[in-house]
């Protein structure tokens, strides 16, 4: 068997739940396996190939959703694509979130910044699964509150009992009175936090060093703090070189680190630059 | 064991090989310039050239421009197929240092996920070793541990020597050629210039390295002569060649140099600018994989610049000369 070819998959329904975000339901034709936190090669004919992370695990009617955020010249055509039509999927790859850890924590905390929900949301789904799961704190923003996403899930986690979310939006809208401000903000209101608290973070990579730097007036231990880093992956099995970061290659040691893997690499998490605005995006 | 040979036999019994095998061996071209090919004729073979042929041995185990699958899906059944290709049974004769190569690609392709299609092709792959009887212009392969004649770890091995061939051979699975002659053979001691490794080791930080960098980043014209003629550069791009319905999957050989490798979807680049990219080329052929530089010095020969590796690890160590 060739490593690199996709299963098709069909395009089973599309939500569009905010501007340039896309939700896709898709059907696998043949059986596919993955984790929280692993990455999918996706495939969308003949524009190539690139790491999406699923955000649902493969449900009973062999169906999962992957949210899409319209970035570049792939996801375009992606958006573009109508339910019925076949992509091609492979993975899921590299390590993702460790459910035993987070499980056997004191507490779990999940930060996401924008379109970063998606792989927690699947993770958040698994936790729910176990009976005995510590206190969970969810910290969710996005720069206006039109752009949170699965907003179903939201309602229902905040309708659980152990279960603290605490929504952020950066900008000031009409219609939300929830608070102003960034996810980093909410780190000051976490109780209860030790040194076997657990943290899952996926977000815009310029939010990881504000989030390391409030992370410090708590005990935590770095072997308990995961980051979803992200890198141009393209062959996704560690032999194409294009992620490399450091001594690794993402696709295989990462995407999910821990801080102390990523002190222990020298990894440079993020580089200052100027902002990007996509030209796909009208 | 030994042989005292000559070249017509080798010729001959080259040609007896071709018959049940692909044979990839050295041939001089119409100018001189000698490239690893496929022989049709057995006494296109050379063995008495200096140094390295010009390509390397990955254009047949690696190759560029290789089809990955293709695509159909206009029937009710979407159809992603693979090429069922047969791999061919294929000996190679090559350079000790294309050897080495070639197990540091063993390493890379193998590891984590196995790249499937290169194991299936690696088991029918024989390996011929041809001894250096003179060292070439470019080559510093002692540098990095490698014999110009193989001392050990051989099947087979070919060197020229003043009068005739001497052919050596441990547990060959080949048949041998024939008139030959039990000698005993103590190969001369051959060695390229050894240059000190030891400034290796922070040679990717280019703010303790300004200087060299600035050179480097002054001189490189991105022609990319170097990692494509590098035998151990195996990263590689995909692209698709079709439309919507059909098409095929391409892989094509990549360089961590070109300025949009490492670029993602929304324009960010982790590794900004070409000194990030120039640290990682050096920290990757001198410090991580096993030091994967072999000390072929092709990429001393094709670089326009002057800053093959060879160039580059002496501009390191003569810093005050720059």
């Amino acid at each position: 068997m060739n490593t690199q070819r996709p299963i098709p998959a069909v395009i089973k329904n599309i939500e569009h739940p905010s501007k340039y975000v896309k939700i896709f339901t898709l059907f696998p034709k043949e059986p596919l396996s993955f984790t929280p936190g692993q990455f999918l090669m996706v495939s969308v004919f003949p524009e190539g190939e690139a790491a999406f992370t699923p955000c649902s695990c493969i449900k009973e009617d062999g169906t999962f959703e992957i949210a899409i955020n319209l970035v570049g010249r792939l996801t375009s055509k992606l958006h573009s694509m109508k339910v019925g039509d076949i992509i091609g999927i492979r993975g899921g790859y590299g390590k993702g979130f460790s459910i035993k850890k987070a499980v056997n924590s004191s507490n779990i905390t999940i930060i996401a910044g924008g379109i970063g929900i998606a792989p927690l949301r699947f993770l958040i789904q698994e936790l729910l699964k176990y009976h005995d799961r510590p206190h969970i704190n969810i910290i969710y923003s996005a720069n206006k509150a039109s752009k949170f996403l699965f907003l179903e899930d939201l309602r229902s986690w905040q309708n659980e009992k152990e279960i603290d979310l605490y929504l952020a939006a950066v900008e000031v809208d009409a219609e939300w009175n929830g608070y102003i401000g960034r996810s980093t903000d909410m780190i000051e209101k976490l109780k209860n936090i030790d040194g076997s608290s657990s943290f899952f973070v996926c977000g815009p990579p310029p939010m990881f060093p504000h989030i390391i730097e409030k992370l410090k007036q708590f005990p935590v231990d770095e072997k308990n703090i995961f980051f979803t880093l992200e890198r141009n992956m393209r062959c996704g099995i560690g032999k194409c070189g294009h992620c490399y970061m450091g001594d690794i290659r993402l696709c295989v040691d990462g995407p999910v680190m821990s801080i102390s893997d990523i002190k222990k690499h020298h990894l440079v998490v993020f580089r200052e630059c100027e902002p990007f605005m996509s030209r796909y995006r009208k | 064991m030994n042989y005292k040979t000559d070249f017509d036999s080798i010729v001959r019994w080259i040609g007896s090989l071709c018959k049940s095998y692909e044979v990839i061996a050295p041939k001089k071209e119409s100018n001189g310039d000698i490239f690893y090919s496929v022989i049709d004729h057995s006494d296109e073979v050379c063995l008495d050239f200096i140094g390295t042929p010009i390509n390397t041995p990955k254009d047949f185990i690696y190759e560029n421009y290789k089809t990955l699958l293709r695509w159909d899906l206009a029937k009710d059944e979407a159809i992603i197929e693979t090429f069922k290709e047969e791999p061919k049974k294929r000996i190679i004769f090559l350079r000790n240092c294309d050897i080495k190569a070639i197990r540091l690609l063993d390493g890379w392709f193998e590891k984590d996920i196995a790249d499937e299609d290169y194991k299936k092709f690696r088991e029918n792959l024989i390996l011929v070793t041809i001894g250096c009887h003179t060292i070439g212009p470019f080559c510093f392969c002692s540098t990095f541990g490698v014999d110009p004649i193989e001392k050990e770890n051989y099947t087979l091995q070919i060197i020229k020597e003043e009068a005739g061939y001497i052919l050596q051979a441990k547990n060959p699975t080949l048949e041998l050629p024939q008139h030959l002659e039990e000698v005993s053979y103590q190969p001369k001691e051959l060695q390229t210039v050894v240059l000190d490794l030891g400034c290796s080791s922070n040679i990717a930080d280019f703010e303790q390295n300004a200087q060299m960098y600035s050179e480097i980043t002054k001189r490189c014209q991105l022609c990319d002569g170097c990692t494509f003629l590098c035998p151990t550069c195996t990263c590689y791009d995909i692209v698709d060649h079709g439309d919507e319905i059909k098409g095929e999957r391409l892989r094509l050989w990549d360089s961590c140099l070109f300025s949009s490798f490492t670029k993602m979807a929304k324009g960010y680049d982790p590794e900004p600018t070409f000194a990030h990219s120039w640290s990682r080329r050096l920290s990757c052929k001198l410090v991580m994989n096993d030091r994967s530089c072999i000390g072929c010095g092709r990429c001393d020969m094709a670089c326009p610049s002057n800053i093959g590796m060879k160039s580059i690890l002496m501009l390191a160590q003569y810093k005050d000369r720059i």
